[in-house]
Formats: C-alpha cells, structure tokens, sequence
C-alpha cells in the first residue's frame, strides 16, 4: 500500500465528504483500507466467518458514527479501533464457543507474494502463524497483530487499543514469548530483524507511520 | 478497552514490568525474531465475497440514510415551531438567577411612589389629629382650679 496518487482525497476529507451527505465517499474509504482491516478482524477473531461479520458490524457502525469523529487522531486509527472492538465484542459474545477456524485457512486470498519468497512455504508459514495466534488471549492478541504483523507503532496501537503504551509493550513481549515455542522449529527460517516487511509504505495518514 | 472481558482473557500482569529493559538480551533476541517473522507473514486480502457482502449493506445503510429527512433540514422548522420562545425564557431565568443579589439592590418607581404617598398619608394624618386636638382645647378651655378648700 503506497501513499496517495496526486488528486486523491485523503481519508479526512472523505470522511467528512461522507458525513455531509456524499454517498459514494465511504465507499471509497472502505475499499482504501479494507484489505488491512480485514487482516485485524481476521488475525483477532481467528474464524473468517466471525471475521467478516466483525468487519461489517464496524464498517456499518463507522459509517453511521462518522459525524461523531473528532479529528483527534487518524482516521485509520479510528476505523481500526472499531474493528477491533468489533470483533474482540464478537468473540465476548461467542467465548463459551471454542474458537476455531469454520472453513479451510488454505482457501483465504493473500496478497501476492513477494520476490523470492516461495508461496508454499508462505502458506505453511501462514498456517503455523494463525495456529499459534490462536493460543493467545485475544487482547494479547490483538496488541501483537497490530504491532508485529501490521506494523502499527506502540503509541498508534496504544490509541487503537485505548490501553497504556505500557500496556501494549507488555501485550507483545507475553505474546512473542508464548509464541517462541510454536515457531521455534522455524526458527532457520525467520527473516533478518526488523518489521518493514508489511509496515513498508504506509504513510501515516493511513495509520502506519509513527 | 480493558477489563471487560472474560477472566480467562486478563493478563494477571499487564504493566510492563519495572526493570525490563534489563531483561535477559538472548531472550530479547529470540523474542525480536519472533516479532520479524511475524512481519514476514504474507498480508491478507479481502475476499471478494465478504466485500461485496459489505459493500451491499453499506449501499443499503446509504440508501436508507438518503431517505431519511435530512436533520439539517427539519431542524429550523422544530426550531422555529417549539423552541421559539424558549431563548427569551432562558434570557430571563439566567439573568434573574445570575444577577440575584444586583436585584436586591434594585430601587423600583413603584415602591418609592407607594412609600412615599404611605408617608404623605400618615403626615396628614399626623397634622390633622394635631390639629383636631389642638382646636378642641381652644373651644374647650381647661376648667379653672377647684377653690382649695379653707384650712
């Protein structure tokens, strides 16, 4: 995801397009971020089922509240924070249900594949990522889905959350160190450190930068 | 957002614990190569038809707000119809409840034309019952002293 073609509006005006009326200014809102909103709903609810009904609940819920937005953080920000109140509402609602994945994870789309990444090994890796994901709490979860996969900043994923920077650090060392046993035996594979893998080019408007 | 979840969910230390950044530097190695590889995870697409499905209900819930009255224009006419005489209304009652001791202090043309007329009314009084007693001596002279009787 780069950042915007000249011309294009940015995500305030459209939303403030939208809260005076435009029909179509949402729409394009939604379709700007809906691949990494989707990736939060999915990565929290663990079930693409519960995912896509997180995801609509919100986007029904951001679209009738976007005349109370502030302006006082991005608008990605807070799309993300309806998201994910979505869906960790979505699993309180199901917790006396065992979360699980109600269809097959090999048939959800991902994006392309970079260069000289070997697919397969992508999917098995992807796999193994989703089923450790699923051993963790689901706020524990969420803070290590924004910051590691998404590659939020503490501080964007502490407003996301509504929760201390504190909070979100402690969040994520818990979640690394209980996922370390799961992904130990990939451990020749892991990359170099760093996290520009997916946080690459997200321009702050869009809630990626710091 | 915390704290309103199933028990199972809480994590008994939430706080970053004091002194981590001491904390063990292969362990932090291992935990930072967790956190890369988790950023090597492929990224997500949306299925097609879970957007559609969310497209749809976000035509539906346009479609449904174009046909609602638009507030900005009803509201003038509420406005006009119920709250009209409310500002005059709350003008007075903040004035009268802001400026409560000044009215105390308020000397009203009324009061003073009453008070004073009440004053006029009692002097009169006082002037003619003066003046009534004082004429009734003058007709009724004071009865000479008894002759005292001889020793």
């Amino acid at each position: 995801m780069s950042g915007l073609a000249s011309g294009e509006p940015s995500d305030a005006i459209l939303l403030r397009r939208h809260a005076a009326g435009d029909a179509d200014a949402f729409g394009v809102l939604f379709r700007r971020h809906k691949d990494r909103l989707w990736a939060v709903a999915l990565r929290i609810a663990c079930d693409p089922d519960d995912a896509a009904d997180a995801l609509q609940e919100a986007m029904i819920s951001a679209f009738r509240r976007a005349g109370d937005f502030r302006g006082e953080s991005a608008v990605t920000t807070w799309l993300h924070r309806i998201v994910v109140n979505a869906s960790l509402d979505l699993l309180r609602r199901r917790s006396a249900r065992s979360v699980g994945w109600s269809g097959n994870p090999d048939d959800l789309p991902v994006a392309e594949p970079r260069q000289g990444v070997d697919s397969a090994a992508s999917t098995d890796s992807r796999l193994d990522v989703d089923a450790a994901l699923r051993t963790l709490p689901p706020p524990q979860r969420a803070a290590l889905v924004l910051v590691d996969m998404l590659g939020y900043s503490v501080a964007d994923t502490s407003a996301i959350l509504g929760v201390s920077e504190g909070t979100v650090k402690s969040r994520c060392a818990r979640g690394r160190a209980k996922l370390l046993p799961y992904l130990a035996h990939l451990r020749g594979d892991f990359p170099e450190r760093g996290n520009q893998a997916v946080a690459d080019g997200v321009p702050s408007e869009q809630g990626g930068g710091v | 957002m915390s704290g309103h979840w199933p028990p199972e969910w809480d994590d008994p230390e939430e706080e970053f614990p004091e002194g981590a950044d001491q904390a063990d530097t292969d362990a932090e190695a291992r935990l930072s190569e967790v956190s890369a590889y988790l950023a090597s995870v492929p990224a997500l697409v949306l299925p097609d038809a879970v957007e559609s499905r969310i497209s749809a209900a976000l035509a539906a819930e346009a479609a449904a707000r174009a046909e609602r009255p638009d507030p900005a224009d009803s509201a003038p006419v509420d406005g006009a119809r119920n709250l009209g005489p409310a500002p005059a209304q709350a003008r007075v009652r903040r004035r009268r409840g802001s400026d409560g001791p000044r009215r105390r202090f308020r000397v009203r043309p009324q009061v003073v034309g009453g008070s004073l007329l009440t004053c006029l009314l009692l002097a009169v009084l006082g002037f003619a019952l003066s003046h009534a007693s004082f004429s009734t001596r003058r007709l009724c002279p004071k009865t000479p002293d008894r002759p005292r009787p001889p020793a």
